[in-house]
C-alpha cells in the first residue's frame, strides 16, 4: 500500500512538472505568435492537426536572378515576405516554392493578399505572382484553386523585374523593394 | 517461462527494428494514410506469429465493464467541459463527413490501426505474466510507434514547432499509452480499445468542436488518461483484508498538498490559456522600468480594452510581438479607437499606431519575478 501511494505521488509530481513546463512554454510561445495575419491555414489548430494543415513546404524555396534578397526571404505557413534589392535595368529575381496540404481536408484558395508598389517604385520595377502556372491578377477565381488533402502541392512563383526604362527615369541608387503577401485558404464546401 | 520471455523479446526487437527503418525511410513521407497503412501491415504481420507462439488469452476480466463505464464517464465530462468552453471561444468544423471517400480515407484507417495496435498489446501483455519490465519495454516501443506515425520531420524546422509537437503530441501519446498498458494489464483488451477509440476518433464523430488552442488541447489530452487512472484505482483496485484494517489509509490519498496544488494548477491553466477574461503575460524587456521589469508578469484584463484611458497600460500585439506600454494619446475616428503609446523608460513615443484589432487588454496587476521561466524559455526558443 505504501509502495502504491509512493508511485501515485510520483505520478502526480510528474504530471505537475509536465503541466508547468507546458504553461511556461506556451506563455513563451504566445509572446511571439503572429496573431491576426492573413492566413486561415493556421498550423496551431491543434485539435485538427490531422484535418487542416496547409503550409509552405519546408526546403522547397528556390531563388534565382541577378537581384539579391536582403535580408533573406521569409516564408511562414502561407505568408511570405521578400526584400529584393535591384541594381540595374534588366535585373530579375525569381523565387519559387511549394505550398502543401498535409491535412485531410481539401483546401480552396479564396484570395491572395499582395502588397503593392508605390507609384515611384512602379516607374522602374514590376512583379508578378504565379500560382500553379497561372498568373495572379486581382482575384483568385481564375486560378486552379483547390489543393487536395494528404500531401498535394501547388507551386508559387514570385518574379520581380527591374524594367528597362529611359535613363532619366531611373533611380540613382540601388532600390530595395519589399513584397509581402499571404495565400488565403478555406476548406472546400 | 524463460522460453516464453525469449519469444516476447523477439517480437519487441522486431518492433524496434521496424521503428528504426520506418524513421529512416518514412519520415519525409507526408501521406498520413500511407504511413498508417505501413504500420498496420507490419503489426498485422507480427500479430499472427505472436498469437501462435504466445497464445491468446480470452478477455474475461471481472472489472472490465466498470472500467469501460469509468472511461465513458470521463470522456462525457471532457466533452461537456469542452462544449461549455466552446460557447466562449467558438467552434470549428471537424473532419466529420458523410462523404464515403473521406470516411474511407480518414476514419477507417485510424480505426484499423487502433484495433490492430491494441490486440497486439493485449497479446503480448497477457503473455508476460509476472514480468513487468516486459510491459514497460512494450509500452515504450508503442509510444515511439505512435510518435513516428504523427511526426512530420519537414514541418519540425524550428524550436517553436518542436515545442508544440512535444506538448500536443508526444506528451499526450505518452499519457495515453501508459494508461492503455495499465488498463490492458488489469482489465483486458476491451477497456483499452474503448479508450483509444474515444480519444482518437471523436473528431470524426462530432461535426464541429470547440476551437481549443494548442495549450488547452495538450493539457486536456494529458489530464484525461490521468483522471481515468485515478478513477480506476479508486473504484476498482482490489482492497485486500490487510488494507481493510487500516481504515482511512485505504482510500486514495496523496496528502494535504493535493487539493491546493490542483487549485493552483487550474488557475495557471486558465490564466495561461487566455480564453477567459484575465490572462497572465510575462514581460520580456525593461521598457517600462520602474513600473515593471523584465521577468515580471502582468495580469491583463481583456474586457472592453478600447475603454483604456490615457495613462493606463495597454497590452497589444505588433509585428509578431506582444507589447505592454502606457497610453499617451487616444484618438476616436469614425467609430474606431486608436492609441499612441510609449514605454516609461523609452525616450520617445512608439512610432506606430495601435488599432482596435491589435489590442489584447489592459494591465491591472503586476506579479514580480514569476515571468522569468517564460522569458528564459522564449530566449531559448528564439536562439539560432
Amino acid at each position: 500500500m505504501r509502495k502504491s501511494k509512493k508511485s501515485e505521488r510520483k505520478t502526480i509530481i510528474l504530471l505537475v512538472a509536465v503541466l508547468l513546463f507546458m504553461a511556461v512554454g506556451f506563455a513563451a510561445y504566445s509572446q511571439t505568435l503572429n496573431i491576426g495575419g492573413g492566413t486561415s491555414g493556421n498550423s496551431s489548430k491543434a485539435v485538427f492537426k490531422n484535418a487542416w494543415n496547409v503550409h509552405y513546404k519546408s526546403g522547397t524555396l528556390q531563388e534565382s536572378g541577378a537581384a539579391t534578397v536582403t535580408p533573406t526571404s521569409s516564408l511562414t505557413d502561407t505568408d511570405f515576405t521578400f526584400n529584393v534589392t535591384l541594381n540595374k535595368p534588366g535585373d530579375t529575381y525569381v523565387a519559387t516554392w511549394k505550398v502543401v496540404n498535409d491535412g485531410t481536408i481539401n483546401a480552396q484558395l479564396t484570395n491572395i493578399n499582395l502588397s503593392t508598389l508605390t507609384s515611384a517604385q512602379q516607374v522602374f520595377a514590376d512583379y508578378k505572382l504565379t500560382y500553379d502556372g497561372v498568373d495572379y491578377t486581382t482575384s483568385a477565381s481564375g486560378l486552379s484553386n483547390v489543393i487536395n488533402a494528404n500531401g498535394a502541392t501547388k507551386d508559387v512563383t514570385l518574379t520581380v523585374t527591374y524594367k528597362n526604362v529611359a535613363q532619366e527615369l531611373l533611380p540613382t541608387t540601388d532600390q530595395t523593394i519589399t513584397i509581402n503577401g499571404s495565400l488565403i485558404y478555406a476548406d472546400v464546401a | 517461462m524463460k522460453v516464453r520471455l525469449k519469444r516476447i523479446y523477439i517480437f519487441e526487437i522486431a518492433l524496434l527494428i521496424f521503428e528504426i527503418l520506418y524513421f529512416l525511410l518514412m519520415s519525409n513521407y507526408n501521406n498520413p494514410i500511407g504511413r498508417s497503412f505501413v504500420i498496420v501491415c507490419f503489426l498485422g504481420i507480427l500479430l499472427v506469429p505472436a498469437i501462435y507462439f504466445l497464445g491468446y488469452k480470452k478477455d474475461n476480466s471481472f472489472d472490465r465493464e466498470t472500467a469501460i463505464k469509468i472511461e465513458i464517464s470521463v470522456f462525457v465530462g471532457f466533452f461537456f467541459i469542452c462544449f461549455l468552453l466552446g460557447i466562449l471561444i467558438g467552434f470549428s468544423k471537424t473532419a466529420f463527413s458523410f462523404d464515403v471517400d473521406k470516411i474511407l480515407n480518414g476514419f477507417i484507417p485510424v480505426l484499423i490501426f487502433l484495433v490492430v495496435e491494441e490486440v497486439f498489446r493485449y497479446t503480448l501483455i497477457k503473455s508476460a505474466y509476472i514480468n513487468k519490465s516486459e510491459i514497460v519495454i512494450l509500452t515504450i516501443l508503442l509510444i515511439i510507434l505512435n510518435v513516428l506515425l504523427e511526426m512530420n520531420i519537414g514541418f519540425l524546422d524550428n524550436k517553436f514547432r518542436w515545442f508544440i509537437f512535444i506538448s500536443i503530441t508526444i506528451f499526450p501519446i505518452i499519457a495515453q499509452e501508459l494508461l492503455c498498458s495499465y488498463v490492458t494489464y488489469n482489465f483486458g483488451l476491451l477497456p483499452s480499445l474503448v479508450f483509444k477509440v474515444l480519444a482518437k476518433c471523436y473528431i470524426y464523430i462530432f461535426p464541429f468542436f470547440p476551437n481549443l488552442n494548442d495549450y488547452l488541447y495538450g493539457t486536456m489530452h494529458i489530464l484525461i488518461p490521468f483522471v481515468i487512472y485515478l478513477a480506476d484505482r479508486k473504484y476498482i483496485v482490489k482492497i485486500n483484508r490487510l488494507d481493510r484494517r487500516r481504515g482511512k489509509e485505504n482510500r486514495f490519498s496523496t496528502g494535504f498538498m493535493t487539493r491546493p496544488l490542483i487549485i493552483v494548477l487550474i488557475a495557471l491553466i486558465i490564466l495561461v490559456s487566455g480564453i477567459f477574461r484575465y490572462q497572465l503575460i510575462a514581460i520580456a524587456s525593461n521598457s517600462m522600468i520602474p513600473v515593471y521589469y523584465k521577468g515580471d508578469a502582468v495580469l491583463v484584463d481583456k474586457k472592453n480594452p478600447k475603454d483604456t484611458l490615457v495613462g493606463e497600460i495597454l497590452i497589444y500585439q505588433k509585428s509578431g510581438k506582444i507589447i505592454a506600454h502606457r497610453v499617451v494619446k487616444k484618438v476616436e475616428y469614425e467609430e474606431q479607437v486608436f492609441f499612441y503609446t510609449k514605454g516609461d523608460a523609452n525616450n520617445n513615443e512608439d512610432s506606430y499606431l495601435i488599432e482596435e484589432e491589435d489590442i489584447i487588454g489592459k494591465v491591472v496587476y503586476v506579479c514580480k519575478y514569476i515571468g522569468w521561466p517564460t522569458v528564459w524559455f522564449n530566449e531559448f526558443l528564439r536562439k539560432e
